[in-house]
């Protein structure tokens, strides 16, 4: 059941109040974190932004097959298949790209050493880190088991210490 | 056990996160051309739909109309518009009849309108969604305005307040028994740790904190049979 939609002015400072109601209102709710999370695994903003456009209609086309559960996870679900098919087409051409300027004037040599892991560790990093999932929900995600999500973390942060000149001990 | 390590690199990627250029607001042609790029399959009827429900959560229509983005049904928008003007909850049986009608006087008899599963259930409120490619008005169930005004007022009393889930529970219960609401399903369960649910935006981070302590309201919706649900965020177990 959805909120009729003049109740929803009540509160106009409030920018999601109106998109953060229902299936549809979760959705569009988390559209801008989805957006940002695809922008660090697809390390391409326009492209990110391209693959949550065709999330969120991917996403309506088959809301039947939603449990019911967490709406942000099953959002994040398509939406990474959908980048990881876009990066394996990706890697059958030949793309020029430079660095964008917002990342290289944030967090440089991060934004590179993300670069260095595999898109499915990097998506994992960003899950656990970010977003707080746990690794069995990472895994639940991602479609891989909870143990793999772990070995992933491990060996990511291990390389990503070796990349970014962080000492070994803490 | 989380290091020093992890703590630096957790502040990092929130610092690259927060960095990265606000997106637009999803856009159902943009949507469109995505989806075209992606597959080159979608069915226009898919951001058609997605389109007419953005704008209905949007709120930036009156009750009950609904505005396909390309527009290409104006004089149908606006009957139906006029139609569910004023009303604040347009039962089935009227929303039929008042679509029909509206078809009728515009010379559209091979249109159909189409009840969604469990549009009878909850409140009984319905909305209209416009699919031109398919010749078809959905009626959509929706809460009706006061219901709408209840649940609004009472995630705001759940955000400002601390209440345990029994409580949270029997006040929503409350709520939907007063506005004659009796076939639902609440869902208060651990699934929402992690989400932030139905709460705005940009007042996620509290909300998320108060859930670590305190069950709040945070949305509806409805199952694949159309039956409401209403859900609790909250510290479960």
């Amino acid at each position: 059941m959805e909120l009729a939609p003049t109740t929803r002015t009540a509160r106009t400072d409030d920018r999601s109040e109106a998109g953060a109601i229902g299936f549809e209102g979760e959705l569009l709710a988390g559209y801008p974190a989805l957006v940002r999370r695809l922008t660090l695994v697809l390390r391409d903003a326009a492209e990110a932004e391209d693959v949550a456009q065709a999330t969120v209609v991917r996403a309506l086309e088959r809301r039947g097959r939603f449990d019911g559960r967490d709406v942000r996870a099953w959002f994040y679900t398509i939406g990474l298949r959908l980048a990881f098919n876009e990066l394996r087409r990706r890697k059958r051409r030949i793309v020029e790209s430079s660095e964008p300027t917002w990342a290289m004037a944030s967090e440089p040599d991060l934004w590179l050493a993300l670069g260095q892991l595999e898109p499915q560790h990097r998506a994992a990093l960003l899950l656990s880190t970010l977003d707080g999932y746990t690794h069995d929900e990472v895994g639940r995600i991602l479609g891989v088991r909870a143990g793999t999500v772990s070995s992933w973390l491990s060996r990511t942060k291990a390389r990503l210490r070796v990349l970014l000149g962080e000492p070994d001990d803490d | 056990m989380m290091t020093d390590f992890d703590t630096r690199l957790r502040i990092r990627l929130e610092h690259l996160d927060g960095a990265i250029p606000e997106p637009a607001a999803w856009d159902p042609a943009a949507a469109r051309a995505a989806g075209a790029r992606q597959r080159g399959r979608f069915r226009r009827v898919v951001p058609a739909l997605a389109a007419a429900i953005l704008l209905i959560g949007a709120g930036a229509v009156g009750a009950g109309r609904v505005i396909y983005p390309d527009n290409p049904e104006p004089e149908l928008e606006a009957a139906l518009a006029r139609a569910w003007s004023g009303v604040d909850c347009m039962s089935p049986e009227a929303a039929k009849a008042a679509t029909r009608s509206a078809l009728d006087d515009l010379g559209k008899a091979d249109w159909a309108v189409v009840a969604r599963p469990g549009v009878g259930q909850g409140t009984g409120c319905t909305a209209p969604l416009v699919i031109p490619p398919t010749h078809e008005v959905i009626l959509l169930g929706v809460a009706g305005r006061e219901l709408s005004d209840a649940l609004a007022a009472l995630r705001v009393e759940t955000f400002e307040r601390c209440l345990t889930r029994i409580e949270a529970r029997s006040a929503l219960s409350s709520v939907l028994a007063a506005h004659g609401v009796t076939n639902y399903d609440i869902h208060d369960g651990p699934e929402l740790l992690y989400g932030t649910g139905s709460v705005p935006i940009d007042q996620a981070a509290a909300y998320t904190a108060h859930a670590r302590q305190c069950y709040l309201f945070a949305g509806t919706g409805s199952d694949a049979n159309g039956k409401p649900w209403f859900r609790l965020w909250g510290p479960w177990p």
